[in-house]
């Protein structure tokens, strides 16, 4: 076969054609998929941060209703911190104004009101079409080791907690929500009690879960603590938390990104999650200590670009083996037209080229090779 | 003259009293709450209610777990509940403030407690620090230890979870190692030997749980105690023996309450117990309570105020 090749000047030289015209297409194309691929990466990395940034204006603004209410509320009640029969108002009023938080309970100091015994919140809560508001703390319930008592004072500015599951026995479910907290201080600036106003993140969780910028992609959002509280996997929810499964299978990637988010960073990883290669944008959600995340499989993102470019190089393939295909069948016949010609066993060279040439394959196959 | 249905109506009455005064006696229904939510602390205790050893040792059992902020102790005292868990220390305390306590079971043989402290330094180093500690009342050691090492720690008291040293509002908090310390290691805290201080390794190695009776109720159903101390701790050597399947028992009692959790917490939970109920000297399962470490808890405890006069073994032994 080698032989063959060599012996045939028209394979050789088709040959040599393709080749160089092949070497110039691998290089013009390698370098047009590259940047090619890189702009998909750089517009799969602004779509992702798009949505993102829209997600987190939407719900930051549903949290900064949240942190003006109770704040008006808390500038009331330590106006009039003296009356407890107005925190029961206030507590209901601030549900009455926004049907959509979840609780509100101002709670003091143990025995803050003499009279009042040991525990005072008043705390109010939806309960269908209804607002029903109690005294709540009892020996079973003792709220002044609660985070949503402590943490304000302790940091010495409002927070919100960490999501957690609200399981209400009068109607035998269960819903997610964080809270927004402050401190409340007496004129000395003492705390006597802490309010508090909870959010139900179910809508949140919803948001979150439906942004799928690509067919596969999924959302994630975890805590402070890192537990999750968006995940496609509903069994993770407020159970899990991203580094839980490093536990028993330890991945520094989703330890890194685990670390990144709790940090409140933002940014992209490139990394492997449940084994397939990932794209992951994350992003703080304002205050809350919270971040989510989009969780994008690469073959998502470069699906149009892989299968445009295994076109191209289809298209090239093929291009170039027609072409030598071509070149060889144009080669090959040249030398057939001049076989018409009368023969002339005279060397070539000599003669006054007035003589027909003779059947130029045997001529040409005395010819010497020239490597 | 008493009429003849007079007699007849007083004597129905006494004998429906008398009845129901004996069968409340001779009742053989036990509530049992542990000390804490439902977890894979309790194991060996669901695994024996589960398995039907409650059953066959003839005792009828209900499992009642307090709330985070409901000291088991306080359900004890109000007969809410017959027999419950609690640390040695607090046993200590009880008695010393005036409530006579029976030991039917003891099942930890090491102490578990830790302090965590944030930013990587050493508990030790951090006089003034503001740590967290339990409000139900475990903790007593931690107190003994602050003293003796003259911390001057400003205890701050909290329900549960360890949200409140995430959120950066404690320089260092009490946590138990098989639950606390895997809640910490799962928020992506990391433990070193610098920032961990382990009470076992610092001469406060003393026993914490075991089952508890008050002693009135004990010296009226000795027997009843006795069965139940036995199921239990055959609970609990099935489940040593079959750690998965008693996860799979404990994941339906957390679920049944509730309780935000998972199985890997429960399996590095149960693990960490069961090591903790291996005696470190004799190397086996003992489930017995020992008389020096009674003395050196309660000499640690009287020392630093916390008990009004020693409290003895036999004090603490089902017959003195």
């Amino acid at each position: 076969m080698i032989q063959w090749f060599r012996r045939k000047l028209s394979v050789r030289v088709s040959l040599w054609v393709v080749m160089f015209a092949a070497v110039i297409f691998i290089a013009a194309l390698s370098f047009l998929f590259y940047q090619a691929r890189d702009a998909v990466r750089q517009e799969a990395v602004s779509r992702a941060t798009q949505i993102l940034d829209n997600t987190s204006e939407r719900v930051e603004g549903i949290l900064n209703r949240v942190e003006v209410a109770t704040n008006m509320t808390k500038w009331l009640v330590q106006r009039h911190p003296d009356n407890p029969d107005s925190m029961f108002v206030y507590s209901r009023g601030m549900l009455l104004n926004n049907p959509d938080f979840y609780n509100c309970s101002i709670a003091f100091e143990p025995y803050y009101f003499k009279d009042k015994g040991r525990y005072f919140s008043a705390y109010s809560k939806h309960e269908g079409d209804t607002i029903r508001t109690i005294q709540g703390g009892s020996d079973n319930y003792q709220y002044f080791y609660m985070d949503w008592y402590l943490m304000p004072a302790l940091l010495d500015h409002p927070c919100w907690t960490e999501p957690y599951m609200d399981f209400d026995a009068p109607t035998n479910t269960t819903g997610m929500v964080a809270s927004y907290c402050d401190a409340i201080r007496d004129g000395q600036g003492r705390v006597i009690g802490a309010i508090n106003t909870s959010l139900s993140l179910s809508w949140l969780s919803q948001t979150v879960s439906s942004l799928k910028p690509y067919p596969h992609s999924y959302s994630i959002m975890i805590s402070r603590g890192g537990t999750y509280f968006v995940h496609p996997d509903t069994t993770k929810i407020t159970r899990q938390t991203i580094f839980t499964q490093t536990f028993e299978q330890p991945d520094t990637a989703l330890t890194r990104l685990g670390h990144a988010m709790q940090r409140g960073e933002d940014g992209m990883m490139h990394t492997i999650i449940g084994g397939v290669s990932c794209y992951v944008f994350y992003q703080p959600l304002g205050s809350t200590g919270c971040s989510m995340a989009i969780v994008c499989p690469e073959s998502d993102i470069f699906s149009g670009f892989d299968r445009l470019q295994r076109t191209v190089t289809t298209i090239v393939a093929v291009g170039l083996l027609l072409m030598l295909y071509l070149f060889i069948r144009i080669i090959t016949r040249m030398p057939c037209d001049w076989s018409q010609r009368p023969r002339n066993r005279a060397p070539l060279g000599k003669g006054s080229g007035n003589h027909r040439i003779g059947t130029v394959r045997r001529q040409v196959a005395r010819l010497p090779t020239h490597r | 003259m008493f009429r003849i249905k007079d007699i007849v109506l007083f004597l129905a009455c006494f004998v429906l009293t008398a009845s129901s005064l004996t069968a409340s006696a001779q009742s053989d229904m036990l509530v049992f709450t542990p000390q804490w939510t439902a977890q894979a602390q309790f194991a060996g205790y669901y695994v024996a209610e589960e398995m039907g050893f409650y059953r066959e040792a003839g005792v009828k059992v209900r499992i009642e777990h307090p709330s985070a902020t409901m000291p088991a102790m306080t359900r004890l005292r109000n007969n809410e509940c017959q027999a419950t868990t609690m640390q040695l220390c607090q046993a200590l305390e009880t008695v010393d403030g005036g409530i006579p306590l029976v030991n039917i079971l003891q099942t930890s043989m090491n102490n578990a407690m830790v302090i965590v402290s944030a930013r990587g330094k050493d508990p030790l180093t951090q006089k003034g620090a503001r740590v967290g500690i339990w409000s139900v009342g475990f903790g007593q050691l931690a107190l003994c230890m602050s003293n003796r090492e003259h911390l001057d720690y400003e205890w701050v008291r909290f329900a549960q979870n360890v949200n409140l040293f995430v959120a950066g509002a404690l320089d260092a908090t009490l946590a138990m190692s098989y639950n606390e310390y895997y809640q910490l290691m799962q928020a992506g805290v990391e433990m070193t030997e610098g920032n961990v201080y382990r009470f076992c390794d610092h001469g406060y190695n003393v026993q914490e749980d075991g089952v508890y009776m008050t002693r009135d109720y004990y010296n009226s159903h000795k027997e009843q105690a006795r069965r139940f101390a036995q199921a239990s701790r055959k609970g609990w050597e099935w489940a040593a023996q079959h750690p998965e399947e008693t996860l799979d028992i404990v994941m339906r009692y957390v679920e049944k309450a509730h309780i935000a959790t998972n199985r890997t917490m429960q399996r590095l939970m149960l693990q960490e117990v069961l090591r903790l109920q291996v005696d470190r000297e004799s190397k086996k399962r003992e489930f017995r309570l020992r008389p020096d470490m009674v003395q050196k808890a309660s000499r640690l405890m009287k020392e630093n105020g916390m008990l009004k006069g020693e409290v003895t073994y036999e004090s603490l032994t089902p017959d003195p």
